[in-house]
């Protein structure tokens, strides 16, 4: 069954709340995480950048993603356009994927986001490997996507239910 | 023919890629070869600065407020503990304080010019890199405490790596076992001196360049030997894991284990003021060509 109805329909949701929401995933994102619990970090930015690309890609496309990129490239430390780069290619992946992605339960919908997240995290290594000298450091760097993957539905849920909220609100 | 209005917007996703990937890659390549980007990277760390304030700011209440629900009988056993642990240390303070002076007093006879002492400051790690293979971490004090690029950052364990990057408010550490970071060492048993190379995995570096017959062995224990003017003499950077001679390589291989667990803690400390002791390139003798 499909995530929401098509007969259900729902207003197009505003630049602000999309704003604020990508905000939130980067705070999200520049939590700091210890110990072994760093390997599966999810990335909030990135799900939050395939939930917009994939449900309103007239707001959020690759343009945003590469800004979006360029400040965790900042944040992070790294190569300036190094996750830029990463972020707009997956939201590429994801974009041309979503007439197909959108016709799946969210738990389908997580199996594409494992292989986007996948492809992500694979990328990023490899950029960075061309870059500097990152190297494999193990299948356990995968362990992530996975993460993202799980967060997907909840994530989903959550901005679902407040956009028809919204909706409602605006309809009543 | 020209297409409806409805049916315009913009151009193909396809080209929007092409064209982020030639600028992104434009900006990768600028900013690993030039340092015209450290600017924009000075005014990104700033704007980002509240919100890395925010997102850490759960965790700083949480210890200010778990501190203070502690029971009673925790802090009096604490207490007792600390204090036996006090008069331990004031001991070896004092014999350090001791040693220290006719240290001093020895080096002014020979003439050798003085250690400096750095000035240690305090700073909490506000963010981590998602990525494990970037070894690096940022810390919640800058240009304004008077950090400066290079200073060395310690933990109760000994050394964790160097500032490489000031911000204002903030400023980025790199980790020793970062695959670019190279610690002047020597093993304390023997006083050899060596290099280490972070092995770009946590908790984990090399000692490259080492002679098959050097004599080092499993378990020695490595300090910072002071001579590159960065990392004051003695700090504990890391114990030798493990040890493989191969004769048909010249050189050894050998694992060490870090000693700092930056992964672990969530405060540590840099140590300023240390910098003026060698300049930063070798300055030509002149008439250098012949």
């Amino acid at each position: 069954m499909p995530a929401h109805s098509s007969a259900e329909l729902l207003k197009p949701v505003s630049g602000r709340f999309v704003a604020f929401t990508l905000i939130a995933a980067v705070v999200l994102n520049l939590l700091p995480w210890f110990g072994p619990a760093r390997l599966v970090r999810p990335d909030f930015v990135v799900l939050c950048l395939l939930y917009w690309s994939i449900h309103q890609p007239r707001k959020v496309g690759i343009g945003v993603s590469w800004l979006t990129g360029l400040v965790m490239d900042a944040a992070t430390g790294s190569l300036f356009g190094a996750h830029a780069l990463v972020y707009a290619l997956v939201i590429f992946a994801a974009m041309s994927w979503r007439r197909r992605i959108l016709r799946f339960s969210l738990l389908g919908q997580a199996v594409h986001i494992l292989v986007l997240m996948g492809l992500l995290d694979a990328l990023l290594l490899g950029v960075q490997a061309t870059a500097r000298h990152a190297f494999f450091a193990g299948w356990g760097y995968f362990a992530s996507a996975a993460t993202s993957a799980l967060l997907w539905p909840v994530l989903s849920e959550i901005l679902l239910s407040v956009q028809r909220a919204r909706s409602n609100a605006e309809t009543a | 023919m020209e297409s409806p209005e409805f049916f315009k917007h913009g151009i193909s996703p396809l080209a929007r890629v092409g064209i982020v990937a030639v600028l992104s890659i434009a900006l990768m390549f600028t900013d690993a070869r030039f340092s015209y980007l450290e600017s924009a990277r000075a005014a990104a760390s700033v704007a980002l600065y509240p919100l890395e304030q925010l997102a850490s700011s759960p965790f700083r209440a949480y210890r200010q407020v778990g501190g203070f629900f502690v029971g009673h009988a925790l802090l009096e056993r604490q207490n007792v503990a600390l204090k036996k642990e006090l008069l331990r240390d004031s001991a070896q303070l004092q014999r350090y304080a001791a040693l220290e002076a006719e240290n001093a007093y020895l080096r002014r006879l020979l003439g050798v010019r003085a250690r400096q002492q750095p000035t240690p400051v305090l700073a909490d790690i506000i963010h981590n890199a998602r990525d494990p293979f970037i070894q690096k971490i940022i810390v919640d004090k800058g240009a304004y405490e008077h950090i400066r690029a290079g200073s060395a950052v310690i933990d109760a364990n000994g050394v964790i790596g160097q500032v490489t990057r000031v911000f204002p408010l903030t400023a980025e550490v790199t980790l020793l076992t970062s695959k670019d970071e190279a610690v002047p060492v020597e093993v304390v048993r023997n006083g050899l001196r060596a290099i280490t190379m972070g092995a770009g995995r946590p908790g984990e570096v090399n000692l490259p360049y080492m002679p098959v017959n050097a004599d080092i062995r499993a378990g020695d224990v490595l300090v910072t030997s002071g001579i590159d003017g960065t990392y004051p003499a003695g700090l504990p950077v890391a114990v030798v894991g493990r040890v493989e001679r191969d004769p048909t390589y010249p050189f050894a291989k050998i694992t060490c284990i870090s000693n700092a667990g930056a992964d672990e803690h969530t405060e540590v400390l840099i140590l300023r003021g240390l910098s003026t002791a060698a300049p930063a390139h070798p300055v030509p003798p002149a008439g250098g060509h012949r």
